[in-house]
């Protein structure tokens, strides 16, 4: 992928490395079918990562319809990042009837038939998570569908198994899940879909990943000093301890005989009211 | 804890206990059977092919097979390392078929397949154990010279409540421990492939079910079944206890355990 989407060229070679798993990892087919066909239908895709649901949401809107992504988002960086990311997918599958709005477009549509929530709330607390989700169950149209994807890591494996790469993994997932208020499991999404009154359904799957993919090596890279997401675990067990677990675990994190089962890609999905409660 | 003998009466229970949960599975071993499907494809044509399914295969799987070989083709089951007889003897008078047909373990010719499958077999014996071995070595003699070979195992680490359980949880891992087997069966499947001569690729698969279906309840049973045998003391009662409101709650779904199927083709 030529196209610039980080001032960091090494984000841009870990969004790149996403973007080849996410093409082997593609849930987007089956929830699409179940949701079922709506040539001419439009689509929001809130938030980008990769390239898993775009061509699929492409294909499924056709080209009467379309799809529109945007970063519902306050972060800087994401409202910077998302458009970037929109285009390079563009180009990169040729799609002709996808574009990014702004917030405020998206916002002030007349409603989305349907609205995909692709891993907004993985990395944001409670409240976060909910504003996001309110702010994208209002651009649904009445009587739409409202789509949710996150991943569950606990189910991230390794075959052979690696006892040091999954003791990162635990350690990481302990750690910040609390420190940072992240949330690595898709535990969430059927309260989150409870309190919004739907009534959902539910798909998941996941895949096995041939050696050498970001999700191998993954466990050692986040752990390195100074990624960020490792510091509370360095700070709850000393730096020394998290070292000495990295070092027996680079071996496993580049070997090319190793594969991943990856985390699974839980979607959650409703179809919403016909009009809004109360509502003419 | 120790691995806790599995008694007739205990083996009862949880036979009645499946059987009456059956049903609830046919959705899990269809999609499955799908996923199988997409490996025969990439196998290549099956027809006329010979292929020896060892234990038992969901009907699902063993019509894919039998589709596969078409009328001119053969599919043939026996009973793996640890598997009974009767059930292999189900698994045909599910999916009966004129192209599938019971063989007896010691008639199943060395090198004569063109296809093994094989479904959690590995799942009995630790890597590297003795018995293991002597099962890799049989299934990988009845192979003929470029072959193919499809092992299923599981990997129970894929087995997680949304939103969590912990008292499911923690009763799952007193019945893990108590069963002994190899629950992360599936990571062994590269070296399990590499040693019958066979390249490595792996497909895997999962799906999600509400709480209350019969994977969700399927850790109490076992849990039930343990205690009122013996297995596990009586104060298990209040974690199962625990475990029953988890379940009850309209809002909590299931996982089921991650499927991987390992597959390739001997050199020829």
């Amino acid at each position: 992928m030529a196209d610039r989407i980080w001032s960091d060229a090494e984000d841009d070679r870990e969004y790149e490395r996403m973007c080849e798993i996410e093409e082997r990892w593609d849930t987007a087919p089956a929830v699409l079918a179940a949701i079922g066909g709506a040539p001419g239908a439009s689509a929001l895709h809130v938030n980008v990562q990769g390239s898993s649901w775009l061509p699929a949401l492409s294909r499924w809107a056709g080209r009467e319809g379309g799809v529109a992504v945007a970063a519902l988002s306050d972060d800087l960086e994401t409202i910077d990042w998302v458009p970037a990311a929109t285009a390079a997918t563009v180009r990169r599958f040729g799609l002709d009837n996808v574009v990014h709005l702004s917030d405020e477009e998206a916002e002030t549509h007349e409603g989305f038939d349907l609205v995909v929530c692709y891993r907004v709330l993985y990395g944001v607390g409670k409240e976060e998570g909910d504003r996001v989700l309110n702010r994208a169950l209002r651009c649904v149209r009445p009587g739409g569908w409202f789509c949710v994807v996150e991943f569950d890591y606990r189910t991230w494996r390794f075959a052979p198994s690696s006892e040091p790469l999954e003791r990162l993994n635990s350690l990481i997932q302990r750690y910040a899940e609390p420190a940072y208020e992240m949330d690595f499991t898709a535990g969430r999404l059927p309260g989150l879909f409870r309190d919004r009154g739907l009534a959902l359904r539910m798909h998941a799957d996941c895949a096995a990943l041939q050696p050498g993919t970001l999700l191998q090596d993954k466990p050692y890279t986040a752990a390195a000093a100074g990624s960020g997401i490792s510091d509370p675990v360095r700070d709850a067990l000393g730096g020394d301890i998290v070292d000495g677990i990295r070092s027996r675990a680079e071996r496993d994190a580049f070997d090319p005989g190793r594969w991943t089962l990856s985390p699974a890609i839980v979607t959650a999905f409703a179809r919403t009211a016909a009009r809004p409660a109360g509502g003419e | 804890m120790e691995t806790i003998e599995q008694t007739p009466e205990f083996l009862a229970l949880i036979e009645a206990d499946d059987a009456a949960e059956s049903g609830d599975f046919d959705a899990i071993d269809e999609r499955f059977a799908t996923r199988l499907a997409e490996i025969l494809a990439r196998i290549g044509s099956g027809a006329g092919k010979r292929v020896l399914v060892v234990d038992h295969l969901d009907r699902f799987q063993l019509r894919t097979l039998s589709r596969w070989v078409g009328p001119e083709g053969g599919v043939e089951l026996t009973v793996g390392p640890a598997g009974e007889p009767e059930e292999v003897d189900q698994a045909l008078s599910d999916a009966p078929s004129a192209n599938c047909r019971i063989v007896e373990r010691a008639s199943a010719p060395a090198g004569g397949y063109d296809l093994l499958v094989a479904s959690r077999t590995l799942y009995w014996d630790a890597s590297g154990s003795p018995e293991r071995a002597r099962h890799l070595d049989w299934l990988g003699s009845r192979l003929r010279p470029g072959g193919a070979a499809i092992l299923v195992e599981f990997d129970f680490a894929g087995w997680q409540f949304l939103p969590a359980a912990p008292a499911l949880e923690a009763l799952n891992r007193m019945v893990y421990d108590a069963f002994g087997y190899q629950f992360s069966a599936a990571e062994s499947l590269p070296e399990a492939l590499g040693s019958i001569g066979v390249g490595c690729s792996l497909e895997a698969t999962t799906t999600v079910l509400p709480a209350e279906s019969g994977l969700g309840r399927r850790i109490l049973s076992r849990a039930r079944a343990f205690v009122s045998t013996g297995g596990f003391p009586p104060e298990t009662a209040e974690l199962i206890a625990e475990a029953e409101r988890e379940l009850a709650d309209p809002d909590r779904w299931v996982l089921h355990p991650t499927v991987v199927f390992g597959w390739g083709t001997s050199g020829s």
